[in-house]
């Protein structure tokens, strides 16, 4: 690592390249249904002609704005643009119905920029230490983390906790739905031909989101969103000072984002709603999340963004992608003749260093980037006659799930489950711990069958559940993280000065 | 619901038993037992363990829901400022979208979503009709379905049916 990378990483065409990038990334991740996978391979094909340095550099670029850009449609449509900002739904959208839209959207330019470089100089300066992380991690350790994600249920339930439960237990019956990974078995179809694939998340997740927004919106003449008394549009200094307010969070919620992003499978939406659920475990008094508070959006747009840099850990130092997005770039290295492994750093150092550096500098453009398309995505959401919205969002969400897979069955489904999530939602089962259930089930049945059967085999079935240490920590932060509300408010009853 | 509040959304109201929530809360249960049946046909016990330990959490959660909702129910806030037609409007929507999804793969996409367009442009529409907004609205909706069938046709080659 010398200057001379650094230099190579600011070419005009290496800068060219990051900020097309970064622009053509945030676009299509705004786009709900196109996900940072798609954005990435894509464009891919584009890398074939370019120097590797170029490649990936055009490719981290795409991966990391399209990842931000998944945060316009969770605030301005409560649609997750991506997998990623599911979290970003939970603040972001409360947010813009309270005319704070504007601020939502630098808040999460702010903390996409500092989780993004927190990532990449992870990835600078720590890969090889930080890449031991992922091979410590196995099956029970991912089956406790997704646990501990699950634990988020108890504070997304709307004050019922057992209908948010029964949702979470819903969303991961529907994760069982299709041919079982583990084994061949046909499970919960009712022997229709359709579901057999399997419920796709991203459909489900734009249904259940989205569809539920449009049927409101139907349903009344009043505007989709109130402007603010005075649209300002962008809030740059405001949001530089929410961020600056909350810099632990920030920082916390990007260190959590690095983590999460190292480990194989885990990704942006794993690592949003961990970071979500630790910034709202320690929340300051009065903050009240999941009804427009800031630090909730920072805290799960810090942490997507940083797996970005996590996921490259794994994908340059071991050879093992740490997000589906990482897993096309891997393949695309292969193309260009490049060979990852503990040796890269040293074989390739030129490639590699000149690569981090251009991760670094899009990430820095993402920051103009970011707030330019932002007040311009506002403002045409904001002014658009809702007549002509509810048409061009509902025509997004079908074209956009049908990309995912060329599946008019999903485009079914997606429809079907936001109907369901529609009425679920009037009476009391939020979409939220839905949607928990069927990301984190698969996660959750995949770590405790193989631990089951590693631990059964070798007759240690108490020791590898409870006897890990990563595994204890982790159980740790669950208990801590259910019990930590009911602590506080038993506190803040004993001293009831401390919350004023 | 914590994120994203909608307007009628369930808001704690003392009041009797809703139907609805019984109704639906049943469907849950309903859907739980089916699972647990459906459990009881598959060949490897990797694929038993995890559908099933759901299911019967699912029946437990959804009987509590339904002690809860017999015990202590609580109704939906009325909502204040949902159009009268809203159900047409509502059924108009979902309806459209299900019909385009429908006749896709006949008509093709083009067609079918441009039809789905305009039934959704009439649900949404809750001001008067005039010779302007219709032309500017079916203009707008016209360049945005081309423009977007463009844009995954031939920029990132989704083969559209």
């Amino acid at each position: 690592m010398d200057l001379s990378h650094f230099l190579g990483a600011l070419t005009p065409a290496n800068l060219a390249f990051a900020l097309f990038g970064v622009v053509a990334g945030t676009v299509i991740g705004s786009i709900p249904g196109l996900t940072a996978t798609m954005a990435v391979a894509v464009l891919v094909p584009l890398t074939f002609v370019l120097p590797p340095e170029s490649a990936l550099i055009l490719l981290g670029a795409i991966y990391t704005g399209a990842i931000y850009g998944g945060a316009y449609a969770a605030i301005l449509l409560n649609t997750p643009g991506t997998p990623s900002a599911i979290a970003t739904t939970f603040d972001g959208y409360p947010m813009a119905r309270k005319g704070q839209a504007d601020l939502a959207i630098s808040v999460a330019c702010y903390a996409s920029v500092t989780g993004g470089l927190v990532g990449a100089l992870s990835l600078l300066f720590l890969a090889p230490p930080l890449s031991r992380i992922a091979l410590a991690f196995g099956p029970v350790e991912y089956f406790w983390l997704s646990v501990f994600g699950l634990s988020l249920i108890a504070s997304l339930s709307s004050g019922n906790l057992v209908k948010g439960l029964a949702g979470g237990a819903l969303g991961m019956l529907l994760s069982c739905v299709g041919i079982a990974e583990i084994s061949s078995d046909v499970r919960l179809t009712g022997g229709s031909r359709t579901l057999v694939g399997g419920i796709e998340v991203v459909a489900a997740l734009i249904g259940l989101y989205c569809i539920p927004v449009l049927i409101e919106m139907v349903s009344t003449p009043a505007r989709h969103l109130e402007p603010a008394s005075d649209v300002r549009g962008i809030r740059f200094r405001d949001g530089a000072l929410v961020a600056w307010r909350s810099k632990l969070n920030l920082l916390r919620s990007s260190v959590i984002g690095t983590v999460v992003g190292i480990l194989p499978g885990a990704g942006g939406s794993v690592a949003g709603l961990v970071a979500y659920s630790e910034a709202r475990r320690t929340a300051k008094p009065g903050q009240r999340f999941g009804e427009g508070e800031p630090d909730g959006v920072m805290a799960t747009e810090a942490a997507n963004n940083a797996t970005v840099g996590g996921g490259f850990v794994p994908t340059l130092v071991l050879g093992i992608p740490g997000t589906p997005p990482d897993a096309v770039i891997l393949g695309a290295l292969m193309v260009q003749g490049v060979r990852t492994g503990p040796a890269l750093f040293s074989q390739s150092g030129s490639i590699v260093y000149t690569f981090i550096y251009g991760l670094l500098i899009a990430t820095c453009l993402m920051l103009p980037v970011g707030l330019l398309i932002g007040r311009y995505a506002y403002r045409s959401i904001l002014h658009f006659p809702k007549a002509v919205l509810v048409p061009t969002v509902g025509f997004m969400t079908i074209i956009g799930t049908y990309a995912i897979r060329n599946s008019l069955s999903d485009v079914a489904i997606m429809i079907g489950l936001g109907t369901l999530g529609w009425v679920l939602g009037r009476f009391g089962y939020a979409a939220s711990p839905i949607v928990l259930g069927l990301i984190l089930g698969p996660i959750a049945e995949q770590g405790f069958v193989q631990a089951w059967t590693i631990g059964a085999a070798t007759d240690e079935l108490g020791a590898m559940f409870f006897g890990r240490p990563i595994s204890l920590a982790i159980i740790a932060f669950t208990l801590l993280s259910v019990a930590w509300p009911a602590v506080r408010a038993r506190r803040s009853a004993i001293r009831p000065d401390a919350t004023s | 619901m914590t994120h994203g509040k909608t307007r009628d959304e369930p808001v704690a109201t003392p009041s009797r038993a809703s139907p609805g929530e019984l109704v639906v809360t049943l469907a849950l249960l309903g859907f739980g037992v089916w699972a647990l049946f459906d459990t009881a046909g598959y060949s490897d016990v990797d694929s038993v363990v995890f559908p099933r330990t759901v299911g019967i959490a699912l029946v437990i959660l959804c009987l509590l829901a339904l002690a809860q909702t017999w015990w202590h129910p609580t109704r939906p806030a009325a909502p204040t400022d949902v159009s009268p037609d809203a159900t047409w409007r509502r059924v108009l929507l979902v309806g459209s979208m299900l019909v385009a999804v429908a006749l896709m793969g006949t008509l093709g996409f083009l067609p079918a979503a441009l039809l789905a367009f305009a039934a959704s442009l009439l649900a949404a529409m809750h001001g008067r009709w005039t010779i302007g907004t219709l032309t500017r609205h079916a203009l707008a909706g016209i360049a945005i379905v081309l423009g977007f069938h463009a844009l995954f046709r031939f920029g990132l080659k989704v083969p559209l049916p």
